[in-house]
């Protein structure tokens, strides 16, 4: 067994080389320490060989036969002390980390108020970040929930428009691309109305056939729409519940399926109930139920074509295809498509996107808003670590002496570094964990603030693995953030002579404790400012200028397709209640409307118009309308720009007009002749119309869109059933609705009780967003608030009792309680007024920046005058404390 | 089975370098020396299996190793028992006492009566 492995080295013959000597001098050297000592084993057994007589080649060879494989034993050894050796550093490594945990679980029991004060600012941090990341996450991250299919992608018009029913119709029917592509549009209905059941306002989903099955959404009971039930236009209604709407209206039922719900005056029968994760195709649309897109123009009155140009599309692609071929394929179809119908589809293109977040159309708004609402708890965040790191650098002084001998007594700087390091890390796990709890009930706060109307739910911000991925990287930061600066400054190394100065205090210190309030004073300032900017922003964009006023306007569908009689009783009775509603005190104005701007429910029409109009390519001559009555634009406040409104002289017999807006009128008639113009409707052989008004633009599907064509129609010409009574009046909903209710009720005694409801909450769904910002916004001011002000009373409190020595000297010396507090006054408001100023200069310049994208001139309202006075009312009971004192106590 | 073997062997080594060691701190090669001259070669040790024992032990705390000059002068490693090995000799020399006694008492048991 004395064979060499090639691999192994020899202990023996070859002499050490002089480095690893030297090496040794460093540190133990393990492998060195086994060669030596086998070295010693062979050469003693040599040497006795030798001594009883054998030749010193012979006694060499036989000492290592009798050892045995050496470079077996050498390695076997050397792996065992490897091994060991791990064991005992990990053994180390964990008990003085628990020991540094230890040590820091003790001292902060000790302090319990610092530690609260500590632990809340991080909890506060965390959770406004943790509120605003899954935010982010719901609106930009998150595939569509309960949507089990794998290559879904969204297929958009043009850029991100929605489609028409004929056109993703053919693409569908053409494209090779997709196993299936399904469609679904959101609008918003009144369910129930018999047998004296109140009505009430739902959300529902119209979706093409297959929608289920495409999206992989697990039924929790019944069947997804099949044959019959769907595809062509006109096709017989049936319903899918959606989860939430089950539990609510039929108490989780399970032989829900089969029975009927009223819609439209139907009896509509339920086929299934969807799983409770799922809620549309589209993020931000909850709807209530589903329905065939083919039962739509039963159950709306309107086309299909009327309805079409909100559908939007998801595609799921055949397995192997990926969305760059698929894009390719549709670039090829397109141009077909339009040789189809040239004026229809020319210069339309189609794009392939991916279904996380929000559609694409919102996504540049929505991912800036998030990054501004990001920014600004990144800077809550930071005001809550440089509160940390304040109180830490208060507590290290007050430790110096304590710090001061276990350096002298020989203590590792790193070692005292990772202590006090375990100090912020304990606190940033502890508010970490606080936070992210407080964080969970964030979003059914949030869901209580707005309408229900906006069909929000708390599921919708459900924290997934990115959440707590992001609390624990947040932790991180946190720990580092707040800790290492006052750890560091801690433990070094000129701190012997506090040894004899028992802490006296050095200026040194006081002056970076004051830099450190002076910088949170100007974040904090500056905090507010921009949250103050852009929440006025957001509630000037809440009550921006749409077009119309919404404010004091009361809403009230009604349906007569709910009773009897024909279209002239109908007629008759929509006469009457206009009368009889204007009649009511406090009425201003009345009108009739097909449609609520903003509501989410909008319509759409192709048009003809005549010669002289410029039509432009890509959307075709497509605009929003609206069917209303003639006092629609005074009820709305709605301007006219030139010609006239609908009067009562438009009657059915009398020549077809319309008033079209001003983005309408610039579009086809850029000439600005666009009064008196012509155009046909309802195809090329349809009724031509006359122009006779120019309105002002208007938001129709969100607030602050670039201006949409829209037209409106007079009812008289163009009658339909289903309208909504709009009137301006004093009081609002409060003051209307019984009324309302009573001429209802004795004009039409078998309608049943129509909802009653401010226009503001039919337009909830499209200002959410808005609403939501203000609230984060607010809610984050405050916090910030809060946190400064906690963390400068926390360090001139731990000034002032820093100079409670120098203080009582003062008073000794003839110094008056006014003195004192004249001069720990003087010195915190100059601290602070410096950090104020600086603050105000930082938020002009960022007031600068977001002037170029936010709304208005607002510069000005960035109030920070009465928030430094709030921060100086902080003051009053620290500089009393120790102005109250008896001078001889120290 | 190989498993049990090699553990058997290895207890008894780690008994003999303990017994060994009561006698004074040693290194590896006075132990080997000690061990084959007590035993007259009747135990044939291969020396290199030694120094595994040796090693494991001082990781289970058993024995404290520190370096000295041997009779040449060369750097060489001293084993020395710690209390802890005191105590794992003295329970493993009872029960080898009770194993030997007990094997003695079978092998020199009368025939066995059959029913």
């Amino acid at each position: 067994m004395t064979s060499r492995h090639p691999g192994d080295r020899e202990p023996m013959c070859d002499r050490e080389p002089m480095w690893r000597r030297y090496r040794r001098l460093l540190r133990p050297d393990a492998v060195a320490d086994l060669d030596d000592e086998l070295r010693d084993h062979l050469d003693s057994a040599t040497e006795a060989l030798v001594a009883g007589g054998m030749a010193p080649a012979a006694a060499q060879a036989e000492a290592r036969r009798r050892f045995g494989d050496v470079g077996r034993v050498r390695s076997e050894v050397q792996r065992l002390d490897a091994r060991h050796g791990r064991s005992l550093w990990r053994g180390a490594l964990l008990e003085s980390i628990a020991q540094d945990l230890r040590y820091t679980l003790r001292t902060l029991r000790r302090s319990p108020g610092f530690a609260v004060v500590a632990i809340l600012s991080i909890a506060l941090g965390v959770a406004a970040n943790g509120t605003v990341f899954s935010l982010a996450n719901a609106l930009l991250l998150r595939p569509i929930p309960g949507a089990g299919a794998p290559r879904l992608v969204r297929v958009y018009r043009n850029n991100h428009s929605p489609w028409d029913w004929r056109t993703i119709a053919w693409l569908r029917d053409h494209a090779r691309s997709f196993d299936a592509i399904v469609v679904e549009r959101t609008m918003s209905m009144v369910l129930g109305g018999t047998s004296g059941v109140a009505p009430e306002r739902v959300r529902v989903g119209f979706v093409s056939d297959g929608y289920f099955q495409a999206l992989a959404v697990q039924l929790a009971l019944g069947h997804p729409f099949q044959g019959a039930e769907h595809s062509a236009e006109g096709s017989a209604p049936a319903v899918i519940l959606a989860h939430r709407f089950w539990t609510n209206r039929f108490g989780a039922d399970s032989s829900v399926v089969g029975r009927t719900i009223v819609l439209g005056g139907r009896a509509v029968p339920v086929a299934g109930v969807a799983a409770s994760e799922f809620r549309s195709s589209v993020l931000g649309w909850t709807h209530d139920f589903w329905l065939p897109l083919g039962s739509a123009p039963v159950l709306t009155g309107s086309s299909l074509d009327e309805l079409g140009g909100s559908l939007y599309a998801t595609g799921r692609l055949r397995p192997g295809v990926t969305r760059q071929a698929a894009q390719a394929e549709l670039a090829v179809l397109m141009p077909q498509l339009a040789a189809t119908d040239t004026a229809r589809y020319a210069g339309m293109t189609a794009r392939l996107d991916h279904v996380r977040g929000i559609n694409a159309e919102m996504r540049t708004p929505v991912a800036a808003a998030l990054a501004f609402l990001m920014a600004l708890v990144a800077l809550v965040l930071i005001i809550a670590c440089a509160n940390v790191a304040n109180l830490l650098l208060g507590r290290a002084a007050a430790r110096r002496t304590e710090i001061g001998v276990r350096l002298a007594i020989g203590a590792g700087r790193a070692r005292l570094v990772r202590q006090l390091l375990t100090e912020s890390m304990v606190l940033a796990t502890v508010g970490g964990a606080l936070g992210y709890l407080a964080s969970l009930t964030v979003p059914g706060l949030l869901v209580r603030m707005v309408p229900a109307e906006a069909g929000l739910d708390a599921a919708f911000f459900a924290p997934d693995h990115r959440v707590v991925l992001f609390t624990v990287v947040l932790v991180m930061l946190t720990t580092v953030a707040a800790g290492l600066v006052p750890a560091l400054r801690a433990s070094s190394p000129g701190l012997a002579p506090l040894l004899r100065g028992g802490g006296s205090g050095n200026a040194g210190q006081g002056r970076r404790g004051s830099r450190l309030v002076a910088g949170q004073a100007a974040l904090c300032v500056l905090l507010l400012a921009v949250a103050s900017i852009f929440g006025r922003s957001l509630t000037s964009m809440h009550t921006v200028d749409p077009g119309f006023r919404a404010d004091g306007v009361v809403d009230v569908a009604l349906d007569l397709s709910l009773m009897d009689g024909d279209e002239e009783a109908q007629r008759l009775l929509f006469d009457q209640v206009v009368t009889r509603t204007a009649a009511v005190p406090g009425v201003q104005a009345v009108t009739l409307a097909a449609v609520v701007p903003l509501s989410g429910n909008n319509m759409q029409t192709e048009f003809t118009p005549d010669d002289n109009a410029v039509t432009s390519t890509g959307d075709g001559p497509r605009a929003h309308f609206n069917i209303v009555s003639p006092e629609y634009f005074e009820t709305l406040k709605l301007p006219l720009r030139s010609g006239r409104g609908f009067n009562a002289d438009d009657r059915d017999e009398s020549p077809r007009v319309a008033v079209v807006n001003e983005a309408a009128a610039r579009r086809w008639w850029p000439a600005g002749d666009a009064i008196g113009r012509r155009f046909r409707w309802k195809g090329a052989d349809g009724p031509e119309v006359e122009i006779v008004g120019v309105a002002a633009n208007a938001d129709y599907e969100m607030p602050g869109e670039s201006p949409l064509p829209n037209i409106y129609f007079p009812l008289a010409q163009n009658f339909r059933g289903q309208m909504v009574l709009q009137l301006r009046a004093d009081g609002g909903v409060a003051a209307m609705r019984e009324p309302i209710r009573a001429i209802l009720n004795e004009l039409a005694p078998t309608l049943p009780p129509p909802p009653v409801v401010a226009m503001r909450d039919d337009m909830a769904i499209t200002l959410l967003p808005v609403r939501i910002g203000a609230i984060l916004i607010g809610a984050f001011g405050l916090m910030a608030l809060l946190l400064a002000s906690a963390g400068i009373y926390g360090v001139t409190s731990y000034d002032v009792a820093r100079r409670t020595r120098e203080i009582g000297i003062r008073s000794a010396l003839g110094a008056t309680r006014g003195g004192v507090l004249r001069l720990v006054v003087g010195e915190s408001l100059r601290t602070v007024a410096g950090g104020v100023a600086v603050g105000v200069g930082l938020a002009l310049l960022v007031g600068l920046a977001l002037s170029r994208v936010l709304y208005g001139g607002w510069i000005r309202r960035c109030s920070s005058g009465y928030r430094y006075c709030s921060a100086r009312c902080r003051w009053w009971p620290p500089w009393r404390r120790p102005a109250a004192r008896p001078p001889y106590r120290r | 089975m190989a498993d049990r073997e090699l553990d058997l062997i290895q207890g008894t080594l780690n008994v003999l370098v303990l017994q060994t060691l009561r006698w004074g701190p040693m290194n590896g090669y006075a132990i080997a020396q000690h061990v084959a001259r007590t035993t007259d070669g009747d135990i044939a040790l291969e020396e290199g299996a030694l120094y595994p024992a040796l090693h494991r032990m001082e990781h289970r705390g058993w024995l404290a190793a520190e370096w000295g000059l041997s009779a040449n002068n060369r750097r060489a490693r001293f084993y020395r028992l710690t209390p802890l090995g005191q105590r794992v000799l003295r329970e493993r020399v009872a029960s080898w006492e009770r194993l030997v006694a007990a094997v003695g008492r079978v092998l020199a048991a009368p025939r066995p009566v059959t029913a």
